[in-house]
This record gives C-alpha cells, sequence and structure tokens, in this order.
C-alpha cells in the first residue's frame, strides 16, 4: 500500500471510517497545498458518494481551492478498515469546458437572436444546425414535426419534393444552392412568394458557402422582406394614381375645350341660340342626373363583370335630348356635368373607370342623338350636327 | 427529537453548490421539520471559520448538534446515504457513522 500511496500520479489520502486522513501522498499534499504532517489526523470527513465520483473542491492553505474528482475504494490499512480517497485534478479540464460551453452559448444565443431564419446545411444537403427564428417559422407555419424541415432533414429533398409538385421557386432555389456548392458562385439570392392564407409575403433567400472542420457546406438565410416588398409596391401605386388623376385632370380640360368648341346647331342658328343648360337648367340637371346614372351602370357593368346592357335607356335619353334639339355642345355638357359630378365624389382611380367608361358612352349617345335626327325629324332641320 | 446545528461548508455559488444547499434544506424540512438550524458558510466569503473548522473540502457538512461531531463530504445528492451518515434512517441519531 506505502508503494501506491508514493508512485500514484493521482492524489492518494487514506481515511479511517469516521473520515480522519491516516495517508497521503506527494500529489495529494500538492493538491491540499499542505504537507502531509498538516494532513494527517485531521478529519477530511466520512465520503457520501451517489455514484462512483463525486466532484469535490480542496481547500487549499494558499487560500485558493482545487477541483478534484474523488473515488472512494474500500481497503486496509495498518489491519484496520479504512477507505482510500483517490483525487485527481480536474480545476483546468472544467475551466476549460466551463470557457467552451460558455462559447457556445454565446454563440448560439447569437445565432437565436437574428430575426433571419437561418439553416447550415451540408453538401448533401442535411440541415445540421438551424437557429430558434428557423423553428418558429416552420412551427408557426404548420410543421407538426420538425424532423421535416428541422435539424436532420434533407434541405435538397424538401426542395424536390416542392418542386415535383410544382412549385418553380424551390426548383429554382435548389439549383441556386447547388451552384453555390459546387463553387460556380459565391453566393445565390432569390425573391420569392410565401403567401399565408391571412397576408401575403415575400422572403429574400440568400445561400453562402461555408466550410467547417474540412467539410464544405451552406448557408441558408430566408429574410422577411415583405415590408420593403409593400412598400415599394406602395410608391408604384403613388405614382400610378398620381399619373391618372393627371391624366384624368388632363381629360376634363379637353372635354370642357369640346363642350365650348362644338356648334350648337346648323350655320347661324348654332351662333345665336343659347346652349341648354342656359335655356332649360332644370332639365339640364334632370338630364345631368339621368346620364351620371348611366355612368353608374356602366361601371358596375364593368366592375362586376354584368352583361346587361344600357343601350335602351340611352336610345331613350337620345330620344329625349333630339326633341329638345339639343347640339353637339349640349350633348358634351351634360356628359361633362354627369362625368364631373362622378369624379368628384370617387378616388382617383374610380374616377379613371368612369372617364374611360364615359368615353364610350359619350359617343354611343351621340350616335343615338344623330341617328334621331337622321329618322324621325323633319327634313328643314335635319343634320343639325352636320 | 434533538434539536440538531449543522454547518454547510461550500465554495462560492455555482450549479453544485446551489444543488448540495438545495438537497439539504429539503431534507431538513422532510426529517427534522423545526428541530435544526442549518448554517450555510461560503469559505470565500469566510476563510477564518473554514480553517476554525479545520475544513479541508467543500461541500463539508458538519453536525455539531447533536454529538458527538460529525463531518462529510462529497456531492451531497444522495439523500438516503447522508440521512445514513447522519444517523437520521433509524432514529438513532447520536450514533456512530
Amino acid at each position: 500500500m506505502g508503494d501506491r500511496i508514493d508512485e500514484n500520479g493521482e492524489g492518494i489520502v487514506i481515511l479511517s471510517q469516521d473520515g480522519i486522513i491516516l495517508q497521503v501522498n506527494p500529489v495529494a499534499e500538492v493538491l491540499f497545498n499542505r504537507p502531509a504532517e498538516q494532513l494527517i489526523g485531521n478529519e477530511l470527513g466520512h465520503p457520501v458518494m451517489a455514484g462512483e465520483y463525486s466532484e469535490i473542491e480542496l481547500v487549499r492553505a494558499n487560500g485558493q481551492t482545487a477541483l478534484v474528482e474523488m473515488r472512494v475504494e474500500q481497503t486496509e490499512w495498518d489491519g484496520h478498515p479504512s477507505l482510500l480517497a483517490v483525487l485527481r485534478d480536474v480545476t483546468e479540464q472544467r475551466r476549460i469546458t466551463q470557457e467552451l460551453n460558455q462559447a457556445k452559448r454565446f454563440n448560439e444565443a447569437i445565432f437565436n437572436a437574428l430575426s433571419s431564419h437561418i439553416a447550415v446545411i451540408n453538401q448533401t444537403g442535411e440541415i445540421v444546425a438551424v437557429n430558434q427564428a428557423w423553428e418558429t417559422f416552420a412551427i408557426e407555419n404548420g410543421a407538426h414535426d420538425l424532423k421535416t424541415v428541422g435539424v436532420g432533414s434533407n434541405y435538397f429533398e424538401v426542395c424536390r419534393r416542392a418542386a415535383r409538385m410544382g412549385d418553380e421557386w424551390a426548383a429554382r432555389a435548389l439549383l441556386g444552392l447547388q451552384t453555390v456548392l459546387s463553387g460556380q458562385q459565391a453566393v445565390f439570392e432569390l425573391e420569392y412568394p410565401c403567401h399565408h392564407p391571412d397576408k401575403q409575403r415575400w422572403f429574400l433567400m440568400r445561400a453562402t458557402s461555408f466550410a467547417s472542420d474540412g467539410w464544405p457546406g451552406l448557408v441558408v438565410a430566408h429574410v422577411d422582406i415583405t415590408e420593403q416588398k409593400l412598400m415599394i409596391r406602395q410608391e408604384v401605386e403613388q405614382e400610378i394614381v398620381a399619373d391618372l388623376a393627371q391624366r384624368r385632370q388632363s381629360e376634363l380640360s379637353t372635354l370642357e375645350t369640346l363642350a365650348r368648341l362644338a356648334p350648337l346647331g346648323r350655320g347661324e342658328e348654332a351662333a345665336v341660340l343659347p346652349t341648354l343648360r342656359e335655356r332649360m337648367p332644370e332639365r339640364f340637371a334632370e338630364l345631368s342626373a339621368q346620364c351620371a346614372r348611366l355612368l353608374d351602370l356602366a361601371v358596375q357593368k364593368r366592375t362586376f363583370d354584368i352583361h346587361q346592357s344600357v343601350s335602351g335607356e340611352m336610345q331613350a335619353l337620345a330620344e329625349y335630348l333630339g326633341l329638345l334639339k339639343v347640339g353637339p355642345r349640349d350633348v358634351m355638357e351634360i356628359y361633362l356635368d354627369a362625368l364631373k359630378s362622378r369624379v368628384s365624389e370617387n378616388n382617383v382611380k374610380k374616377s379613371n373607370v368612369y372617364i374611360e367608361e364615359g368615353r364610350v358612352l359619350v359617343l354611343e349617345l351621340m350616335g343615338y342623338v344623330l341617328a334621331f335626327y337622321r329618322n324621325y325629324l323633319p327634313p328643314v332641320i335635319r343634320n343639325p350636327i352636320s | 427529537m434533538d434539536n440538531y446545528l449543522l454547518k454547510l461548508y461550500i465554495t462560492g455559488r455555482t450549479v453544485r453548490t446551489e444543488r448540495a444547499i438545495f438537497t439539504m434544506q429539503r431534507l431538513c424540512d422532510e426529517n427534522l421539520k423545526d428541530h435544526y438550524e442549518l448554517v450555510i458558510i461560503d469559505v470565500l466569503e469566510k476563510p477564518h471559520l473554514a480553517e476554525m473548522d479545520k475544513v479541508l473540502a467543500t461541500p463539508t457538512l458538519i453536525r455539531e448538534l447533536p454529538l458527538p461531531r460529525r463531518r462529510i463530504i462529497g456531492d451531497l445528492s444522495d439523500t438516503q446515504k447522508i440521512l445514513n451518515a447522519l444517523g437520521l434512517d433509524t432514529g438513532s441519531a447520536g450514533e456512530s457513522v
């Protein structure tokens, strides 16, 4: 026993059954930072172990501590049953492990703090690491089992399956990932829609090559770019609306000019006859309202794809106008008044629909008025528009 | 039941020491009810007390009362073994460990 104590590379302490130190080896002296004479005869304590090993901290003479792994065996010392405590210094080992764990936790915290959904995949497409955002997104979007999209699953296979089901974005993503993996390009980016039943969403997938411990792989990040997309869309819409507003204003100005230029009747009469608005302002207002209603019908027809003709009502209006002996300028004024009322009541987009439908409607109305004059009026006042 | 005075020497506040404290408090609450006092001593904060008690390792649990004095070391996670060491499993507190 004496030889074992002196030659062993681990700290050896012989204890009595009640924990009194009977002998120590030189390694134990170093571990305790105390000479044998200060240790022998003192009470270390009866070892209570949960398993084969127990970790304890030695209180050294210099005030420092040493973390040791203690193993206890039954033995015999000077003919009495005793305990053999073997001490192995694990201070440095634990310190390194602790630092590595801290570094790992630090890296994981950063990885998980990123809002992008990130996965690291190896050259076969197997996902070897994902961050919290990736898992959360997967669960929120119906992945009942992370095995299908989490660590251990094959990302290339996921893309292949989706591509086979007709997802062209998945096919393009797969191709891009493989070009980066083969070194044909350093980075691959793909903007793709990923709409949810409740809202539209777009993502940017960015894949970069990655090498760790000699094996090549990819870091795949998906960034939600919905906000940027919607912002751009909003800017484009604003430009379109501004353009439409300008066109509306231009259209109304042109119509006003046309109304002023259009002849009232034929020959000299045109120079002297007052307009319908001047002659019959109340009737003019009624006719304008009726024309506006026809505009409403035309717009409804277009908006809701209704196959109901408004020609009948328009013919009736044209006949009524013909009986009042209106000229082209009157027709233009009625139409313009009706159009203005609708434009003032609606937003730019809808106003433009009124303008577009109105162009067809006023031409049709003018044609019906002309047809009325040709067919029903006596020769003396026929062709007032010519 | 005898009144127990127990001293638990620890080194700093680590997972290991917190586990030892938790185990001892639960063990005392369940087995000694109101008949105990458990004093937690951190050797880093009170090295003089550790020196006076000649504490060579932590965690060390010292049963000061009832006599005779008993001292155990280890990870203190096995409740039954601690009860045995303290002589509490058979209700024969004071017997030799």
